[in-house]
Protein backbone atom coordinates (compact mmCIF):
# COMPACT_ATOMS: atom_id res chain seq x y z
CA UNK A 1 0.00 0.00 0.00
CA UNK A 2 1.38 3.25 -1.04
CA UNK A 3 2.40 5.99 1.53
CA UNK A 4 -0.73 8.17 0.73
CA UNK A 5 -2.92 5.45 0.30
CA UNK A 6 -2.09 4.03 4.21
CA UNK A 7 -2.65 8.03 5.45
CA UNK A 8 -5.96 8.20 3.48
CA UNK A 9 -7.32 5.10 5.26
CA UNK A 10 -5.65 6.64 8.64
CA UNK A 11 -7.31 9.62 7.87
CA UNK A 12 -10.99 8.26 6.97
CA UNK A 13 -10.40 5.68 10.15
CA UNK A 14 -9.87 8.49 12.08
CA UNK A 15 -13.19 10.60 10.98
CA UNK A 16 -15.44 7.54 11.09
CA UNK A 17 -14.35 6.91 14.94
CA UNK A 18 -15.37 10.66 15.61
CA UNK A 19 -18.58 10.47 13.80
CA UNK A 20 -19.15 7.43 15.64
CA UNK A 21 -18.87 8.24 18.64
CA UNK A 22 -20.95 11.82 18.16
CA UNK A 23 -23.78 8.90 17.32
CA UNK A 24 -23.23 6.67 20.21
CA UNK A 25 -22.81 9.39 22.45
CA UNK A 26 -25.74 11.25 22.05
CA UNK A 27 -26.40 12.50 25.25
CA UNK A 28 -23.02 13.84 25.53
CA UNK A 29 -23.20 15.14 22.23
CA UNK A 30 -26.74 17.00 23.33
CA UNK A 31 -24.64 17.86 26.79
CA UNK A 32 -21.89 19.90 24.51
CA UNK A 33 -24.59 21.26 22.48
CA UNK A 34 -26.71 22.60 25.99
CA UNK A 35 -23.01 23.50 27.83
CA UNK A 36 -21.72 25.74 24.97
CA UNK A 37 -25.32 27.79 24.69
CA UNK A 38 -25.37 28.15 28.55
CA UNK A 39 -21.88 29.85 28.30
CA UNK A 40 -23.31 31.92 25.19
CA UNK A 41 -26.14 33.34 27.13
CA UNK A 42 -23.94 33.77 30.85
CA UNK A 43 -21.22 35.69 28.99
CA UNK A 44 -23.68 38.16 26.73
CA UNK A 45 -25.27 38.76 30.22
CA UNK A 46 -22.39 39.31 31.72
CA UNK A 47 -21.84 41.94 29.03
CA UNK A 48 -25.08 43.39 29.13
CA UNK A 49 -24.48 44.38 33.41
CA UNK A 50 -22.05 46.75 32.19
CA UNK A 51 -23.79 48.81 29.11
CA UNK A 52 -26.23 51.42 29.78
CA UNK A 53 -30.09 50.53 29.97
CA UNK A 54 -31.46 51.43 26.08
CA UNK A 55 -28.77 50.58 24.53
CA UNK A 56 -29.06 46.95 24.48
CA UNK A 57 -30.13 46.30 20.96
CA UNK A 58 -27.12 47.95 19.57
CA UNK A 59 -24.43 46.19 22.26
CA UNK A 60 -25.98 43.20 21.47
CA UNK A 61 -24.88 42.50 18.05
CA UNK A 62 -21.48 43.68 18.96
CA UNK A 63 -21.60 41.47 22.17
CA UNK A 64 -23.09 38.31 20.63
CA UNK A 65 -20.74 37.58 17.78
CA UNK A 66 -17.59 38.50 19.86
CA UNK A 67 -18.71 35.91 22.23
CA UNK A 68 -19.72 33.33 19.65
CA UNK A 69 -16.21 33.72 17.49
CA UNK A 70 -14.90 33.48 20.94
CA UNK A 71 -16.78 30.38 21.66
CA UNK A 72 -15.46 28.71 18.54
CA UNK A 73 -12.10 29.39 19.31
CA UNK A 74 -12.22 28.74 23.03
CA UNK A 75 -14.88 25.37 22.17
CA UNK A 76 -12.17 23.98 19.68
CA UNK A 77 -9.09 23.62 21.87
CA UNK A 78 -10.85 22.86 24.82
CA UNK A 79 -12.40 20.00 22.65
CA UNK A 80 -9.40 18.75 21.57
CA UNK A 81 -6.77 19.11 24.13
CA UNK A 82 -9.50 18.32 26.48
CA UNK A 83 -9.67 14.75 24.87
CA UNK A 84 -5.95 13.89 26.22
CA UNK A 85 -7.09 13.05 29.30
CA UNK A 86 -9.46 10.24 27.81
CA UNK A 87 -6.79 8.97 25.38
CA UNK A 88 -4.45 8.49 28.38
CA UNK A 89 -6.81 7.17 30.40
CA UNK A 90 -7.90 4.39 27.61
CA UNK A 91 -4.19 3.45 26.95
CA UNK A 92 -4.51 4.19 23.23
CA UNK A 93 -1.97 6.75 22.90
CA UNK A 94 0.86 4.21 22.91
CA UNK A 95 -1.83 1.78 20.57
CA UNK A 96 -2.06 4.36 17.72
CA UNK A 97 2.13 4.85 17.51
CA UNK A 98 2.31 1.18 17.50
CA UNK A 99 -0.03 1.10 14.63
CA UNK A 100 2.22 4.16 13.07
CA UNK A 101 -0.73 6.17 13.55
CA UNK A 102 -0.28 9.97 14.85
CA UNK A 103 -1.87 10.08 18.11
CA UNK A 104 -2.11 13.71 18.00
CA UNK A 105 -4.07 13.32 14.79
CA UNK A 106 -6.18 11.07 16.47
CA UNK A 107 -6.63 13.62 18.96
CA UNK A 108 -7.13 16.43 16.68
CA UNK A 109 -9.80 14.89 15.36
CA UNK A 110 -11.89 15.90 17.85
CA UNK A 111 -12.37 19.05 15.77
CA UNK A 112 -14.80 17.16 13.68
CA UNK A 113 -17.20 16.87 17.13
CA UNK A 114 -16.45 20.94 17.63
CA UNK A 115 -17.15 21.99 14.33
CA UNK A 116 -20.79 19.86 14.64
CA UNK A 117 -21.68 21.22 18.25
CA UNK A 118 -20.81 25.25 16.87
CA UNK A 119 -22.72 24.84 13.89
CA UNK A 120 -25.61 23.52 15.88
CA UNK A 121 -25.56 25.64 18.75
CA UNK A 122 -24.93 28.74 16.87
CA UNK A 123 -27.75 29.14 14.73
CA UNK A 124 -30.32 28.12 17.93
CA UNK A 125 -28.83 30.58 20.39
CA UNK A 126 -28.78 33.10 17.69
CA UNK A 127 -32.45 32.90 17.02
CA UNK A 128 -33.07 32.52 20.66
CA UNK A 129 -31.61 35.73 21.03
CA UNK A 130 -33.10 37.57 18.53
CA UNK A 131 -36.66 37.05 19.41
CA UNK A 132 -35.17 38.11 23.70
CA UNK A 133 -33.38 41.22 22.64
CA UNK A 134 -34.70 41.93 19.56
CA UNK A 135 -31.51 42.82 18.63
CA UNK A 136 -30.64 42.36 14.86
CA UNK A 137 -28.19 39.44 15.43
CA UNK A 138 -29.62 37.03 12.63
CA UNK A 139 -29.06 39.20 9.82
CA UNK A 140 -25.93 38.48 8.08
CA UNK A 141 -24.23 40.49 5.21
CA UNK A 142 -22.34 38.06 3.21
CA UNK A 143 -22.87 34.28 4.64
CA UNK A 144 -19.60 33.42 2.50
CA UNK A 145 -17.46 35.56 4.28
CA UNK A 146 -18.49 35.04 7.46
CA UNK A 147 -17.91 30.93 7.09
CA UNK A 148 -14.59 31.76 5.57
CA UNK A 149 -13.28 33.66 8.39
CA UNK A 150 -14.97 31.14 11.37
CA UNK A 151 -12.78 28.21 8.97
CA UNK A 152 -10.14 29.93 9.53
CA UNK A 153 -10.10 30.90 13.14
CA UNK A 154 -10.78 27.04 13.66
CA UNK A 155 -8.36 26.30 11.44
CA UNK A 156 -5.70 28.20 13.77
CA UNK A 157 -7.76 26.89 16.97
CA UNK A 158 -7.24 23.53 16.10
CA UNK A 159 -3.35 24.12 15.23
CA UNK A 160 -2.45 26.01 18.43
CA UNK A 161 -4.35 22.99 20.26
CA UNK A 162 -2.41 20.50 18.55
CA UNK A 163 0.33 22.40 19.99
CA UNK A 164 -0.79 22.32 23.27
CA UNK A 165 -1.34 18.62 22.91
CA UNK A 166 2.05 18.12 23.15
CA UNK A 167 3.01 20.84 25.69
CA UNK A 168 0.93 18.61 28.06
CA UNK A 169 2.47 15.57 27.39
CA UNK A 170 5.77 16.73 28.00
CA UNK A 171 4.28 19.22 31.35
CA UNK A 172 2.00 16.88 32.45
CA UNK A 173 -0.36 19.96 33.28
CA UNK A 174 -4.27 19.12 31.68
CA UNK A 175 -3.27 20.97 28.36
CA UNK A 176 -6.76 23.23 29.07
CA UNK A 177 -4.68 24.99 32.03
CA UNK A 178 -1.94 25.68 29.25
CA UNK A 179 -4.74 27.76 27.62
CA UNK A 180 -4.14 30.93 29.31
CA UNK A 181 -4.27 33.34 26.66
CA UNK A 182 -7.78 32.35 25.87
CA UNK A 183 -9.50 34.59 27.99
CA UNK A 184 -7.26 37.85 26.50
CA UNK A 185 -7.50 36.45 22.62
CA UNK A 186 -11.31 38.49 23.17
CA UNK A 187 -9.54 41.78 23.04
CA UNK A 188 -6.22 41.38 22.10
CA UNK A 189 -7.01 38.90 19.23
CA UNK A 190 -9.48 40.99 18.08
CA UNK A 191 -12.28 38.74 18.56
CA UNK A 192 -14.58 41.25 20.23
CA UNK A 193 -13.36 44.34 19.14
CA UNK A 194 -12.31 45.23 15.44
CA UNK A 195 -8.66 46.67 14.97
CA UNK A 196 -9.64 49.83 13.86
CA UNK A 197 -11.77 50.52 16.85
CA UNK A 198 -9.11 49.30 19.21
CA UNK A 199 -5.91 51.65 20.98
CA UNK A 200 -2.90 51.91 19.38
CA UNK A 201 -0.70 49.95 22.02
CA UNK A 202 -3.16 46.76 21.59
CA UNK A 203 -3.38 47.13 17.93
CA UNK A 204 0.40 46.76 17.59
CA UNK A 205 -0.38 43.37 19.79
CA UNK A 206 -3.25 42.12 17.97
CA UNK A 207 -1.48 42.85 14.47
CA UNK A 208 0.34 39.35 15.02
CA UNK A 209 -1.74 37.57 16.48
CA UNK A 210 -3.97 35.24 14.01
CA UNK A 211 -7.18 35.12 15.17
CA UNK A 212 -7.43 39.09 14.12
CA UNK A 213 -7.06 38.35 10.89
CA UNK A 214 -9.79 35.93 10.77
CA UNK A 215 -12.28 37.95 12.74
CA UNK A 216 -11.84 40.83 10.15
CA UNK A 217 -13.11 38.43 7.95
CA UNK A 218 -16.05 36.98 9.46
CA UNK A 219 -17.05 40.60 10.74
CA UNK A 220 -16.99 41.63 7.31
CA UNK A 221 -19.26 38.79 6.26
CA UNK A 222 -21.61 39.61 9.90
CA UNK A 223 -21.50 43.15 10.04
CA UNK A 224 -20.04 44.45 6.70
CA UNK A 225 -17.21 46.00 9.04
CA UNK A 226 -14.55 46.59 6.46
CA UNK A 227 -11.38 45.34 7.55
CA UNK A 228 -8.19 47.62 9.02
CA UNK A 229 -6.23 46.58 6.03
CA UNK A 230 -9.00 46.25 3.61
CA UNK A 231 -10.33 42.56 2.40
CA UNK A 232 -7.58 41.17 0.23
CA UNK A 233 -4.80 42.15 2.62
CA UNK A 234 -6.54 40.63 5.47
CA UNK A 235 -6.92 37.49 3.48
CA UNK A 236 -3.36 37.17 2.45
CA UNK A 237 -1.95 37.84 5.33
CA UNK A 238 -4.51 34.91 7.32
CA UNK A 239 -3.11 32.69 4.81
CA UNK A 240 0.81 33.44 5.41
CA UNK A 241 0.13 32.86 8.86
CA UNK A 242 -2.17 29.92 8.33
CA UNK A 243 1.22 28.16 6.95
CA UNK A 244 3.77 29.33 9.07
CA UNK A 245 1.70 28.04 12.23
CA UNK A 246 0.77 24.87 10.15
CA UNK A 247 4.46 24.32 9.69
CA UNK A 248 5.12 25.26 13.40
CA UNK A 249 3.04 22.38 14.57
CA UNK A 250 3.82 19.92 12.28
CA UNK A 251 7.27 20.83 13.49
CA UNK A 252 6.38 20.34 17.38
CA UNK A 253 4.35 17.29 16.90
CA UNK A 254 7.22 14.93 15.03
CA UNK A 255 9.57 16.25 18.01
CA UNK A 256 7.01 15.48 20.51
CA UNK A 257 6.49 11.92 18.88
CA UNK A 258 9.98 11.15 18.39
CA UNK A 259 10.52 12.61 22.48
CA UNK A 260 7.87 9.58 23.36
CA UNK A 261 8.93 7.57 21.11
CA UNK A 262 12.26 7.26 23.33
CA UNK A 263 10.69 8.65 26.93
CA UNK A 264 7.23 7.81 26.41
CA UNK A 265 4.63 9.58 27.61
CA UNK A 266 4.32 11.72 30.68
CA UNK A 267 0.71 12.48 31.34
CA UNK A 268 0.14 11.19 34.33
CA UNK A 269 -1.88 11.15 37.18
CA UNK A 270 -5.12 13.61 37.13
CA UNK A 271 -4.56 14.72 33.39
CA UNK B 1 -18.56 3.88 64.72
CA UNK B 2 -17.16 1.95 61.74
CA UNK B 3 -18.74 4.94 59.31
CA UNK B 4 -16.74 6.81 60.89
CA UNK B 5 -13.82 4.71 60.54
CA UNK B 6 -14.35 4.41 57.22
CA UNK B 7 -14.83 8.34 57.03
CA UNK B 8 -11.56 8.99 58.18
CA UNK B 9 -10.04 6.35 56.16
CA UNK B 10 -11.42 7.62 53.04
CA UNK B 11 -10.71 11.46 53.76
CA UNK B 12 -6.80 10.79 54.87
CA UNK B 13 -6.47 8.49 51.95
CA UNK B 14 -7.48 11.62 49.72
CA UNK B 15 -6.01 14.48 51.24
CA UNK B 16 -2.61 12.50 51.19
CA UNK B 17 -3.25 11.05 47.17
CA UNK B 18 -4.07 15.28 46.08
CA UNK B 19 -1.40 16.59 48.56
CA UNK B 20 1.50 14.31 46.41
CA UNK B 21 -0.40 14.99 43.42
CA UNK B 22 -0.28 18.79 44.25
CA UNK B 23 3.49 18.29 45.33
CA UNK B 24 4.50 16.68 42.05
CA UNK B 25 2.28 18.76 39.51
CA UNK B 26 3.11 22.55 41.25
CA UNK B 27 2.87 23.97 37.79
CA UNK B 28 -0.78 22.84 38.09
CA UNK B 29 -1.30 24.13 41.33
CA UNK B 30 -0.17 27.61 40.42
CA UNK B 31 -2.86 27.76 36.92
CA UNK B 32 -5.06 27.23 39.78
CA UNK B 33 -4.23 30.44 41.40
CA UNK B 34 -4.11 32.03 38.50
CA UNK B 35 -7.64 31.06 36.90
CA UNK B 36 -9.78 33.37 39.17
CA UNK B 37 -7.83 36.25 38.21
CA UNK B 38 -8.06 35.37 34.02
CA UNK B 39 -11.58 35.09 34.33
CA UNK B 40 -12.25 38.17 36.14
CA UNK B 41 -9.94 39.71 33.68
CA UNK B 42 -11.98 37.89 30.91
CA UNK B 43 -15.18 39.48 32.57
CA UNK B 44 -13.60 43.24 32.86
CA UNK B 45 -12.54 43.27 29.72
CA UNK B 46 -15.49 42.04 28.47
CA UNK B 47 -17.68 44.60 29.78
CA UNK B 48 -15.32 47.82 29.91
CA UNK B 49 -14.83 47.32 26.04
CA UNK B 50 -18.36 47.92 25.64
CA UNK B 51 -19.96 49.49 28.81
CA UNK B 52 -18.81 50.81 32.17
CA UNK B 53 -17.89 49.68 35.88
CA UNK B 54 -20.31 52.44 37.28
CA UNK B 55 -23.43 50.55 35.08
CA UNK B 56 -22.56 47.24 36.42
CA UNK B 57 -22.21 48.63 39.87
CA UNK B 58 -25.45 49.76 39.72
CA UNK B 59 -27.11 47.24 38.08
CA UNK B 60 -25.84 44.74 39.61
CA UNK B 61 -26.39 46.90 43.24
CA UNK B 62 -22.66 46.09 45.10
CA UNK B 63 -20.66 48.67 46.23
CA UNK B 64 -17.11 47.82 45.07
CA UNK B 65 -17.77 46.21 41.34
CA UNK B 66 -14.16 45.36 40.83
CA UNK B 67 -13.72 43.76 44.56
CA UNK B 68 -16.88 41.62 43.54
CA UNK B 69 -15.99 40.70 40.54
CA UNK B 70 -12.87 39.49 42.04
CA UNK B 71 -14.37 37.37 44.81
CA UNK B 72 -17.40 36.16 42.09
CA UNK B 73 -14.63 35.11 40.00
CA UNK B 74 -13.22 33.17 42.53
CA UNK B 75 -16.96 31.65 43.45
CA UNK B 76 -17.58 30.79 40.04
CA UNK B 77 -13.97 28.66 39.40
CA UNK B 78 -14.44 27.10 42.94
CA UNK B 79 -17.94 26.13 41.80
CA UNK B 80 -17.21 24.78 38.15
CA UNK B 81 -13.81 22.96 40.40
CA UNK B 82 -16.41 21.30 42.68
CA UNK B 83 -19.16 20.17 40.14
CA UNK B 84 -17.02 18.90 37.56
CA UNK B 85 -14.26 17.17 39.80
CA UNK B 86 -17.06 15.37 41.61
CA UNK B 87 -19.10 14.72 38.48
CA UNK B 88 -15.50 13.74 36.80
CA UNK B 89 -14.36 11.09 39.34
CA UNK B 90 -16.54 8.27 38.76
CA UNK B 91 -16.10 8.66 35.09
CA UNK B 92 -12.01 8.62 35.53
CA UNK B 93 -12.36 5.22 37.71
CA UNK B 94 -14.60 4.03 34.87
CA UNK B 95 -12.04 4.81 32.19
CA UNK B 96 -9.78 3.92 34.36
CA UNK B 97 -10.86 -0.06 35.08
CA UNK B 98 -10.74 0.53 39.06
CA UNK B 99 -14.23 0.44 40.12
CA UNK B 100 -14.58 -3.34 40.25
CA UNK B 101 -11.53 -2.84 42.68
CA UNK B 102 -13.55 0.23 44.84
CA UNK B 103 -16.71 -1.37 44.69
CA UNK B 104 -15.06 -4.83 46.53
CA UNK B 105 -13.29 -2.68 48.90
CA UNK B 106 -14.94 -2.70 52.56
CA UNK B 107 -15.98 0.95 52.12
CA UNK B 108 -17.90 0.77 48.75
CA UNK B 109 -18.01 3.16 45.94
CA UNK B 110 -20.90 4.79 47.69
CA UNK B 111 -18.51 6.16 50.51
CA UNK B 112 -15.80 6.46 48.22
CA UNK B 113 -17.72 8.90 46.13
CA UNK B 114 -19.34 10.99 48.80
CA UNK B 115 -16.59 11.30 51.43
CA UNK B 116 -13.59 11.00 48.85
CA UNK B 117 -14.58 14.44 47.09
CA UNK B 118 -14.39 16.14 50.57
CA UNK B 119 -10.77 16.68 50.39
CA UNK B 120 -9.84 17.45 47.35
CA UNK B 121 -13.13 20.31 46.54
CA UNK B 122 -12.15 21.58 49.95
CA UNK B 123 -8.54 22.13 48.79
CA UNK B 124 -9.57 23.48 45.44
CA UNK B 125 -12.04 25.67 46.35
CA UNK B 126 -9.24 27.32 49.39
CA UNK B 127 -6.69 27.37 46.70
CA UNK B 128 -9.17 29.68 44.27
CA UNK B 129 -10.16 31.47 47.21
CA UNK B 130 -7.25 32.47 49.31
CA UNK B 131 -5.96 32.93 45.35
CA UNK B 132 -8.02 36.27 45.50
CA UNK B 133 -7.08 37.21 48.92
CA UNK B 134 -4.48 39.49 48.13
CA UNK B 135 -6.48 42.19 46.15
CA UNK B 136 -9.72 41.95 48.44
CA UNK B 137 -6.26 42.90 51.09
CA UNK B 138 -5.02 45.65 48.74
CA UNK B 139 -8.91 46.96 48.31
CA UNK B 140 -10.17 46.55 51.79
CA UNK B 141 -7.07 45.86 54.00
CA UNK B 142 -7.63 43.20 56.66
CA UNK B 143 -11.50 43.68 55.97
CA UNK B 144 -10.93 42.58 53.00
CA UNK B 145 -9.45 39.37 54.20
CA UNK B 146 -12.05 38.42 56.82
CA UNK B 147 -14.09 38.94 53.75
CA UNK B 148 -12.88 36.24 51.96
CA UNK B 149 -12.40 33.83 54.22
CA UNK B 150 -16.34 34.08 55.11
CA UNK B 151 -16.89 33.44 51.25
CA UNK B 152 -14.34 30.78 51.55
CA UNK B 153 -16.77 29.11 54.84
CA UNK B 154 -19.78 29.84 52.64
CA UNK B 155 -18.41 27.83 49.89
CA UNK B 156 -17.89 25.10 52.28
CA UNK B 157 -20.96 24.81 53.28
CA UNK B 158 -22.36 25.14 49.64
CA UNK B 159 -19.56 22.43 48.70
CA UNK B 160 -21.98 19.59 50.83
CA UNK B 161 -24.99 20.19 48.90
CA UNK B 162 -23.23 20.72 45.19
CA UNK B 163 -20.99 17.01 46.04
CA UNK B 164 -24.54 15.41 46.23
CA UNK B 165 -26.34 17.06 42.85
CA UNK B 166 -23.14 16.40 41.16
CA UNK B 167 -22.16 12.85 42.67
CA UNK B 168 -26.03 11.56 41.21
CA UNK B 169 -25.39 13.15 38.09
CA UNK B 170 -22.05 11.49 37.35
CA UNK B 171 -23.09 8.49 38.64
CA UNK B 172 -25.55 8.21 35.81
CA UNK B 173 -22.51 7.72 33.65
CA UNK B 174 -21.97 4.30 35.27
CA UNK B 175 -25.75 3.25 33.70
CA UNK B 176 -25.77 4.72 30.62
CA UNK B 177 -23.54 3.61 27.93
CA UNK B 178 -22.29 7.51 27.87
CA UNK B 179 -19.55 9.38 28.69
CA UNK B 180 -20.02 12.47 30.95
CA UNK B 181 -22.99 13.99 29.43
CA UNK B 182 -23.71 16.50 32.98
CA UNK B 183 -20.95 18.68 32.40
CA UNK B 184 -23.71 21.19 31.61
CA UNK B 185 -24.41 21.09 34.88
CA UNK B 186 -21.92 23.53 36.67
CA UNK B 187 -22.51 26.39 33.60
CA UNK B 188 -26.15 26.09 34.29
CA UNK B 189 -25.53 26.67 37.99
CA UNK B 190 -23.49 29.78 37.23
CA UNK B 191 -25.86 30.87 34.92
CA UNK B 192 -29.25 30.69 37.24
CA UNK B 193 -26.96 31.80 40.13
CA UNK B 194 -26.18 35.71 38.39
CA UNK B 195 -22.65 35.55 38.96
CA UNK B 196 -21.94 38.52 36.58
CA UNK B 197 -25.39 39.98 36.22
CA UNK B 198 -28.47 40.39 38.37
CA UNK B 199 -31.00 37.60 38.58
CA UNK B 200 -33.79 39.89 36.89
CA UNK B 201 -31.83 39.54 33.72
CA UNK B 202 -32.90 35.77 33.85
CA UNK B 203 -36.48 34.59 32.41
CA UNK B 204 -39.30 33.52 35.44
CA UNK B 205 -38.99 29.75 34.83
CA UNK B 206 -34.65 30.43 35.44
CA UNK B 207 -35.44 33.11 38.52
CA UNK B 208 -37.51 30.30 40.37
CA UNK B 209 -34.55 27.36 39.37
CA UNK B 210 -31.89 29.95 41.04
CA UNK B 211 -33.62 29.15 44.34
CA UNK B 212 -32.71 25.87 45.01
CA UNK B 213 -28.71 26.12 43.28
CA UNK B 214 -26.62 26.66 46.20
CA UNK B 215 -24.26 28.53 44.54
CA UNK B 216 -26.71 31.62 44.20
CA UNK B 217 -26.59 31.79 47.76
CA UNK B 218 -22.47 31.79 47.89
CA UNK B 219 -22.95 35.06 45.11
CA UNK B 220 -25.46 36.72 47.10
CA UNK B 221 -23.18 36.48 50.08
CA UNK B 222 -20.21 37.93 47.97
CA UNK B 223 -22.93 40.76 46.55
CA UNK B 224 -23.65 41.67 50.39
CA UNK B 225 -19.69 41.30 51.27
CA UNK B 226 -19.15 44.29 48.18
CA UNK B 227 -20.14 46.95 50.07
CA UNK B 228 -17.21 49.33 51.72
CA UNK B 229 -16.74 48.51 55.67
CA UNK B 230 -18.80 46.46 57.99
CA UNK B 231 -22.10 44.19 55.73
CA UNK B 232 -25.21 43.58 57.55
CA UNK B 233 -24.25 40.34 59.10
CA UNK B 234 -27.86 38.92 59.99
CA UNK B 235 -28.27 38.53 56.17
CA UNK B 236 -24.90 36.13 55.93
CA UNK B 237 -26.21 34.03 58.97
CA UNK B 238 -29.65 33.60 57.35
CA UNK B 239 -27.55 32.15 54.09
CA UNK B 240 -25.38 29.97 55.64
CA UNK B 241 -28.62 28.41 57.50
CA UNK B 242 -29.91 28.11 54.11
CA UNK B 243 -26.82 26.01 52.89
CA UNK B 244 -26.67 23.85 55.57
CA UNK B 245 -30.70 23.11 54.91
CA UNK B 246 -29.74 22.54 51.61
CA UNK B 247 -26.28 20.34 53.05
CA UNK B 248 -29.26 17.83 54.14
CA UNK B 249 -32.11 18.05 52.25
CA UNK B 250 -29.62 16.81 48.72
CA UNK B 251 -27.10 14.30 50.62
CA UNK B 252 -30.50 12.86 51.83
CA UNK B 253 -31.59 12.06 48.27
CA UNK B 254 -27.91 11.65 46.95
CA UNK B 255 -26.61 8.71 49.75
CA UNK B 256 -29.47 6.39 48.34
CA UNK B 257 -29.54 7.25 45.23
CA UNK B 258 -26.09 6.69 44.97
CA UNK B 259 -26.51 3.11 46.54
CA UNK B 260 -29.32 2.41 44.50
CA UNK B 261 -26.59 2.86 41.33
CA UNK B 262 -23.85 0.88 43.02
CA UNK B 263 -26.74 -1.53 43.34
CA UNK B 264 -27.56 -1.66 39.68
CA UNK B 265 -24.19 -1.36 38.55
CA UNK B 266 -23.17 -4.47 40.74
CA UNK B 267 -25.93 -6.34 39.00
CA UNK B 268 -25.63 -5.07 35.64
CA UNK B 269 -22.13 -4.19 34.93
CA UNK B 270 -20.65 -0.93 33.67
CA UNK B 271 -21.54 0.29 31.03
CA UNK B 272 -19.32 1.37 28.57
Amino acid sequence: MSGSTASLRKAIAIVWLHLVRLHRYKLGFMNMIITDMIWYILLTLGALAFSPAGSHSVIAVLIFWGIVMWSIMNNTIWLIVGWVRFVLAWRIFEDHILHNTNPIFLISGRIITSTIVTALAVPVIAIAFYFLTGAPIIFIKNIGLMALGITLLIAYAALYSMVLVCLSLRLRIPGVMLDVTNMAMFVIGGLGVPLAWMSPVIRDIAFFIPYTYAAEIARAGIAGIKPYFGLTNTFLISLIYLAVLGTVTGAVIKYSIDYIRKHGVKGVGMM
Amino acid sequence: MRELEYIKMIVKAEFYAYVCWLKNNKLFAFMTLAWPYLMAAFILGLGTALGSLSVFASKVGVGDPIFYIVLASGVLVSSINVVDYSAWTLLDLKWLGVLPYIMASPPGLKRVAMYGLIIPTMISSAISLTAVAPVAVIVEGPVGLVKVLIVLGLVYLATIPLIGIAVIAGSLSLIFKEESFVSFLSPLMLLVSGVYYPITFLPKILQVLSYIVPVTYVVEAAKILSVFGVPPLDKLFWIAGVLVAMSILYNLVAYPGLRSVEKNVRKHGIST
